[in-house]
């Protein structure tokens, strides 16, 4: 109910009518699995360098129409930074600017419902430059993975410590880890593991 | 970024690797992950998938009519078949939950377009499984290997030039087409000049280099037909000693094979141990040589030879074997006064790990016998030294009885053909498969051919002599139930032998000269005597079970035990426990055969 209220008041806040698209109702079966890189994990002064995305429909990770953005930042990125996600200023240098990013993004997610691992963070990101921009949130429907996971597990073992790194779920899950660590790269995976976690009931 | 990744994977997965770098991109980009659970059908005779699929985790069953045949898990790829054809008739189910890439069809198939090499690759598989699955055959264990043609191979191109073309020029025309030798025409047939035979001429014999190419040309040349299978080729090089074959194209000269181009195909040593068999100068040396022949053919085996093939090539081996043994024991002045031959198995070119000898010595009339006691005692010993086993039955040179004058011979064998008993058709039997490997090989021929005149117009003897190939009962049941003791099959008596007899009797009726079961079988199918489409049947039904029979011994001799003839079924996974059915049904059709052939109910 609360949702609803939300949703209303977010559509009302919508500046450019262009984008209406994103308050259609979420097609069924179809989910949209997202992952970004930033400078930090601080979405107050942070800001996105990539953008990792990968449709699912049913049981298929559509990898052939993947989204996979850079975004040039406003500032250079901190030496701290590049080591975590390899990602360096000249890496950028061709990329998107932000709004012109957000706009692809909008573009490619639709009214989708979003999936991720510790979405709320990844939603926080792109709020950060939607909000300005075109007035709302986020509307979609949102589905956190490492949720699902814990809900499954909790059932066969309640009050136990569930590890919910995201390494230690693709293990316990038996998923293959694709190469490094990037936006694309954890899309791709955390969609296996939603397809995983939505066809199995116990684990 | 995470392409890379997705192209690392894909690369790994054969034949993937071969693509070149902007159709690899393409393929990943093109590529779709999907997820299934246990027992999905993925394809089926009814619903042909419109994807390739490569698994990433996971484990689909290949089924036939409800029979898993086989097994794909990680990095595999399915089912190439159905998307090249349209049709299937096999249904692929998920067997342990599935994740895998999928590739669209269009997208595969512009692949095959683009890149011969991958699509060599899947046509080959292909053309394998249709071969197999019309047999049942082993599926996994072929490769691209048997049937692999000369004209697949790099050929050079030739360079021809007439009898009367000045050497100097030739050379210079044969610089230019890159290749190592000339082709000489001289009216109409061809000679070969090579390095040897140049060195030989000019730098030894001062033949004017100026001068006409024709008189240093040799002929007649060692030619193979294009399409004739790779592996003949191998054997014409080793039997004939060459570095070079020319190949034809409907008797038209089309390219040069080289030995070097054509042993990057075998990654075994073949060649090299019959140059050691030739270049052996003690029989410390030629020991030497012999003792690497298991290797050889562990690794044909492996690589999915068909077992005639294997056992052709070990012959051929084996015979220069004798041959060059033969050479250094017995002294020149009587060595071309008899004739050393091979007999039984190894006579017929199936013998391939080293069982019994079976061997005899042919001597000319009017030659003493006795003069060969002590070379030929020698021959035995020594061939047990180098692992080839005495024969039970002491059918070797080393025993009088096969060590004498043709015209003892001749006297036995019409005594064999007169009035048999006992053990003659036995020897008869084992007498007709005999091949010729040193010394005069006339006083073989004579002896043969005395035999095929003797069984003229002789039914009465003929059913005699083949009613031994149904001697054994086969060892399948009523309901196709295979009939084991202790999990034991003895696939000689139950099938081998019988085809074996059942074929020699109709080559012995049929003057067929040729000593191989397989050879026989498409000399009988040439005649007519065989219906083609049941002899090809039987042809796969010999293969399969010697195909089980040698893999059976080489797990025996990994145990370092005594090879036999049983087979342990629980050895067996189900496709072969098929394949041993189908074959055992085969030789009853072919028992039902020989008996209204022979007539075999009017004897007893």
């Amino acid at each position: 109910m609360l949702s609803k209220i939300f949703t209303h008041f977010n559509r009302k806040n919508l500046n450019n009518e262009d984008y209406a698209f994103l308050f259609d109702e979420p097609p069924v079966d179809e989910y949209v699995v997202y992952d970004t890189e930033t400078t930090g994990l601080n979405p107050k002064v942070d800001e996105i360098l990539s953008i990792g995305a990968v449709k699912i429909k049913g049981n298929k990770i559509l990898a052939s129409e993947k989204f996979e953005l850079y975004v040039q930042p406003t500032k250079e990125i901190s030496e701290e930074s590049i080591k975590i996600h390899q990602i360096r200023n000249i890496d950028l240098q061709n990329g998107s600017k932000p709004n012109e990013a957000i706009e692809k993004f909008l573009h490619f997610i639709g009214s989708s419902t979003l999936v991720g691992y510790y979405l709320e963070f990844d939603v926080n990101m792109i709020n950060k430059y939607l909000k300005p921009y075109l007035g709302i949130k986020l509307p979609n429907k949102q589905i956190e993975v490492s949720g699902i996971y814990h809900d499954k597990k909790i059932k066969f073992i309640p009050d136990g410590h569930i590890d919910l790194r995201f390494d230690s779920i693709m293990k316990d899950l038996e998923l293959p880890i694709f190469g490094k660590h990037d936006a694309t790269n954890d899309a791709l995976m955390t969609a296996m593991m939603f397809v995983k976690l939505k066809n199995i009931s116990k684990i | 970024m995470s392409l890379h990744d997705q192209e690392a994977f894909l690369k790994s997965i054969h034949p993937f690797e071969l693509l070149k770098p902007r159709e690899l991109t393409k393929a990943v980009n093109s590529m779709d992950i999907a997820y299934y659970k246990k027992d999905t059908v993925l394809i089926s005779p009814d619903s042909i998938s419109d994807f390739l699929y490569l698994i990433i985790k996971g484990e689909v069953g290949e089924y036939h009519n409800d029979e898993l045949i086989k097994v794909y898990n990680n990095s595999n790829t399915f089912d190439a078949d159905s998307l090249i054809y349209d049709k299937t008739e096999y249904t692929f189910k998920v067997l342990e939950e599935l994740i895998c890439f999928e590739m669209k069809k269009e997208d595969f198939k512009s692949l095959l377009e683009s890149n011969t090499e991958f699509k060599n690759f899947y046509i080959k598989d292909l053309a394998n499984r249709i071969q197999s699955a019309k047999q049942k055959e082993y599926t996994t264990q072929m490769s691209g290997f048997m049937i692999a043609r000369v004209s697949d191979s790099y050929l050079h191109d030739p360079c021809i030039v007439d009898a009367k073309r000045p050497i100097m020029e030739a050379l210079s025309e044969m610089e230019e087409l890159k290749t190592n030798c000339i082709l000489v025409e001289d009216n109409g047939t061809l000679g070969i000049v090579t390095d040897s035979i140049l060195r030989k001429h000019i730098l030894y014999n001062n033949y004017d280099k100026y001068g006409p190419i024709g008189p240093i040309a040799l002929s007649p040349i060692i030619t193979i037909e294009h399409n004739d299978f790779l592996f003949n080729a191998l054997l014409s090089f080793t039997k004939n000693s060459i570095k070079r074959i020319v190949v034809t194209k409907d008797d038209k000269v089309i390219g040069i094979l080289e030995q070097l181009d054509l042993l990057s195909y075998f990654a075994n040593h073949t060649y090299l141990v019959a140059v050691q068999i030739k270049k052996a100068t003690s029989i410390e040396e030629l020991k030497l040589a012999s003792a690497d022949f298991i290797n050889i053919i562990k690794k044909l085996h492996a690589k999915g030879t068909k077992v005639e093939y294997i056992a052709k090539l070990i012959s051929e081996l084996n015979e220069k074997i004798y041959e060059k043994l033969y050479e250094m024991i017995v002294p020149q002045e009587l060595a071309s006064k008899a004739c050393l031959v091979v007999m039984g198995s190894e006579g017929r070119k199936e013998q391939m790990l080293k069982t019994d000898q079976d061997n005899a010595l042919i001597i000319e009339d009017g030659v003493d016998a006795t003069e060969f006691t002590l070379y030929m005692e020698k021959f035995t010993k020594t061939l047990i030294d180098f692992g080839f086993p005495p024969c039970d039955g002491n059918i070797m040179v080393s025993n009088e009885y096969w060590r004498k004058n043709s015209e003892s011979y001749k006297g036995e064998i019409a005594r064999w053909l007169e009035a048999p008993s006992g053990d003659d058709y036995m020897h008869l039997a084992i007498f007709f498969d005999a091949m010729s490997v040193a010394g005069n090989h006339e006083l073989l021929l004579e002896l043969k051919d005395m035999i095929f005149n003797g069984v003229k117009d002789r039914s009465v003897f003929m059913a005699n002599f083949a009613k031994a190939a149904l001697l054994f009962e086969t060892p399948i049941g009523m309901f196709t139930n295979l009939i084991a003791k202790n999990n034991h099959i003895d696939v000689k008596k139950g099938g081998i032998f019988p085809i074996v007899q059942g074929i020699r009797s109709m080559s012995l009726e049929n003057g067929i000269h040729i000593t191989n079961t397989n050879s026989r079988m498409r000399e009988l199918k040439k005649l007519k005597l065989i219906e083609e489409g049941f002899c090809d049947a039987l042809e796969e039904a010999f293969d399969t079970l010697l195909n089980l029979r040698l893999q059976e011994r080489l797990r025996y001799f990994e145990h370092e035990e005594d090879p036999d003839n049983r087979i342990d079924i629980k050895n067996l996974n189900q496709l072969e426990l098929d394949l041993l059915k189908d074959s055992f049904k085969i030789v009853n059709k072919f028992k039902d055969f020989l008996k209204h052939h022979f007539k075999l109910n009017m004897v007893q």
